[in-house]
């Protein structure tokens, strides 16, 4: 617990975009860092570190920051890349600001996963190669497994898998945040078809974060108020995959122990799959195990239609954090709740079956960071 | 701001290749000795950071997924680092953030690398460069930092033999330091005479590519006061970055010069702010720089405030920051000139300035060194990183 209190004051992100074909990854960084800046009322000159997020898998550069730094204002400043997801680059940018280390930092995060020949095959290269890369083990492959195990403990709904599947295509529509699919409902991971997953899209985010003592009058703050992250073990095999252990502890810690899920106002949550959207509400604290459907499906779950129908990859859970601050700020446009919410929970996954986890929560108040 | 300091430090004896271990089992080794040699087990650490530069060179996507239960991290909170050459350092800065920012009181910083897996990491850092323009070179990081040699050598006088005595000095403390990868000491003739690999750079004024692992474990000031275990304090940390393009430091409207290192020097000077550091020469017993080429250390040495913009090489030629010579010794354990493994080489400057400053650096310990600096560089000289460690928390006098 911080007695520190921290905000995200800007927010921006490039269009939701399938293939972005006239802009490079630097224009992308460029555009996104601008219009946080913008957003938070600052120039790139009030900023004193800078944090990138990359994945190096895909778009076929080894170390994709170097390219980017430039774009995020990050010569002459203190950089770091947070590799392992966006979303740590987001709790990084925190811990920064809580240890003194900066008073505003600029969070830069992206995805141009449309460079890349074969994303699956990338994909699959973060299979260790002795076992897992020769069981041919992906993403994909992941959130099947994931998917069966849940729907052999709990049983499959298939009529809530569609009413899933129709809201959350309803508010992405509505929102604007939907990415077209090639997708025909032909089962890529059994029980999964490829009407169950996340369609991929191009997308640069950022984010504006300082200190208390740094937000001005004319700023929109939502204050950070928990952070969480865990990392749960690489091997399937040793995790319950009817549920999203990391994404528990995620949730508890940033939760602190005085606050539940469920007295949150809004929740924007990472879904691996429609089915894995059951087991993250459940993880999270808004529902007993098996009790994930009906949560899933509530109104303050996912105002922006979540990621299933545009996931910009490694920054997809750094987004869904962007969309909750929007909430509390009151700035989430169309896909904004009323009455504004006075709270919100981010949840963001990354790994074969969400291996790992972190958690965000804000307010319209300052408090302090769990 | 929250004290913290480096109370356990591990690395392995590094070498070319491992082959009876895998990359997971290689970062656990590590661990275990840091753990182990901070009193502390896993019970004890709150967060995990992971050193890990490109993908490729371990030939796994995410890699630092892969070890977690080989470390006992389950359920904890782990992150990595990617800034290129300079991740160990950023990675040791980051766990410092993580202790300085109130939320945690012990992380372990723990990685490996394995670079000769990749059997050619020279055509992997190739990908570094933008595709269109100048990957065709075709730059790496030799091509890259022969130019910047021969720009220093231009600028400053210097030739092919002062670089030769760099390697000289180097090898001669690596050869006293048991975890080193080049440990045979060679002459300056012996050095001149290896072959040309990009001029005026020679086999020997290359560092080797190396498989090992290293880790530290840092603790807040109440945690490590109660450990009983010897503190390196983390006095200052800095870190800056320069220009992605390499043809923006040449010509009448460069950005920067590739003689000099000025985005170090504000990465040190940032670091030395913040310890009350303002003559460096003489306030300074040890700088683990990171300088994977006998060229670069030059201008390290000169960034770091050691001394005078080129004057390090007449410096070096005068017998200076050599183990027993007066005044500040530069990379006593050999360097990253003698081993890097690029994942965790930055760590292995912070672990190296932490054994100095508590007087447990046996055979290459710098007499009496209480105060010292780690400096780290990422991608094409673009990442810079520096950390001032000390064994006390008084003003550095």
């Amino acid at each position: 617990m911080s007695d520190q209190s921290i905000a995200v004051v800007g927010v921006h992100h490039t269009p939701y975009r399938k293939t972005v074909e006239t802009q490079s990854l630097e224009e992308m960084a460029f555009a996104a860092a601008r219009g946080a800046l913008a957003d938070a009322g600052l120039t790139i000159a009030d900023i004193d570190a800078v944090v990138l997020s990359t994945t190096d898998q895909v778009e076929g550069r080894v170390i994709e920051s170097m390219v980017v730094n430039g774009a995020a204002g990050g010569v002459s400043r203190d950089v770091t890349t947070i590799a392992s997801s966006g979303e740590h680059a987001f709790a990084y940018a925190c811990l920064s600001l809580l240890a003194g280390q900066a008073e505003r930092v600029l969070v830069v995060v992206w995805s141009k996963q449309s460079e890349g020949l074969d994303p699956s095959h990338a994909d699959w290269l973060g299979a260790e190669p002795f076992l897992l890369r020769r069981l041919g083990m992906t993403s994909v492959a992941a959130a099947g497994l994931q998917a069966s195990a849940y729907n052999a403990r709990y049983g499959f709904d298939e009529a809530a898998v569609r009413s899933l599947r129709d809201v959350r295509q309803a508010a992405a529509a509505a929102a604007g945040n939907l990415v077209d699919t090639d997708a025909t409902g032909r089962v890529v991971a059994w029980p999964l078809t490829d009407l169950d997953l996340p369609r991929s899209c191009d997308m640069a985010c950022a984010a504006v974060l300082t200190t208390s003592g740094h937000v001005t009058p004319d700023q929109q703050p939502a204050w950070i108020r928990g952070i969480g992250w865990a990392t749960g073990s690489y091997d399937l095999g040793d995790r319950d995959l009817t549920t999203f252990e990391s994404l528990a502890t995620a949730a508890r810690m940033a939760l602190g122990p005085d606050r539940l899920a469920t007295d949150i106002d809004v929740a924007e949550i990472q879904e691996i799959s429609t089915v894995g959207a059951f087991a993250a509400a459940e993880a999270v604290g808004l529902a007993p195990p098996g009790g994930g459907p009906d949560a899933a499906l509530a109104a303050a779950i996912n105002p922006s239609g979540g990621n299933l129908f545009a996931d910009p990859g490694n920054a997809s859970g750094f987004l869904r954090f962007l969309q909750a601050a929007q909430q509390v700020r009151g700035t989430a446009g169309p896909a904004q709740v009323a009455p504004q919410p006075r709270t919100a929970l981010a949840a963001a996954l990354h790994g074969f079956a969400g291996q790992g986890a972190a958690v965000i929560t804000f307010a319209v108040h300052p408090g302090g960071v769990a | 701001m929250r004290p913290v300091g480096i109370i356990g430090v591990g690395q392995t004896e590094f070498r070319k290749t491992r082959t009876d271990v895998t990359y997971p089992e290689l970062v656990r080794e590590g661990a275990r000795l840091a753990l182990s040699d901070a009193g502390v087990t896993m019970d004890d650490v709150g967060a995990i950071v992971v050193p890990l530069a490109p993908d490729a060179l371990i030939g796994i996507g995410n890699g630092e997924r892969w070890c977690i239960e080989a470390i006992g991290a389950q359920g904890k909170p782990s992150m990595r680092v990617n800034t290129g050459g300079a991740t160990g350092l950023t990675a040791v800065i980051a766990g410092y953030t993580h202790i300085a920012s109130g939320l945690f009181d012990v992380v372990l910083v723990a990685g490996a690398d394995r670079v000769s897996e990749s059997r050619s990491a020279q055509s992997v850092l190739n990908k570094m460069w933008d595709v269109a323009y100048e990957r065709p070179y075709p730059l790496n990081t030799i091509t890259m930092l022969a130019l910047a040699a021969q720009r220093y050598n231009a600028k400053y006088g210097a030739d092919e033999r002062d670089l030769a005595r760099v390697t000289v000095k180097n090898r001669r403390h690596a050869a006293l330091n048991p975890y080193a990868h080049l440990r045979t000491p060679i002459t300056e003739d012996e050095v001149l005479a290896t072959r040309m690999i990009s001029w005026p750079l020679k086999l020997a004024d290359l560092c080797p590519s190396s498989t090992g692992a290293g880790a530290v474990v840092l603790a807040s000031e109440d945690f490590a006061r109660r450990s009983g275990r010897p503190v390196a304090w983390i006095r200052g940390t800095g870190q800056s970055s320069e220009t992605f393009w390499m043809g923006d430091r040449v010509g009448p409207a460069a950005l920067g010069d590739h003689a000099d290192a000025e985005a170090l020097a504000e990465a040190i000077n940032r670091s030395y702010r913040r310890a009350g550091i303002t003559r460096p020469p003489e306030q300074i017993d040890v700088a683990e720089l990171y300088a994977p080429f006998s060229s670069v250390e030059l201008h390290a040495i000169e960034a770091a405030g050691l001394c005078a913009k080129g004057e390090s090489f007449g410096r070096i030629a005068a017998g200076d920051f050599a183990l027993g010579a007066p005044g500040p010794v530069v990379n006593p354990s050999g360097g990253t000139l003698c081993t890097n493994p690029i994942a965790v080489t930055g760590l292995v400057r912070a672990a190296e300035v932490a054994l100095q400053v508590t007087g447990r650096a046996d055979a290459r310990q710098v007499p009496g060194a209480s105060v010292g600096v780690a400096t780290a560089i990422g991608g094409d000289h673009q990442f810079y990183a520096s950390m001032v460690l000390a064994n006390h928390l008084e003003e550095i006098a």
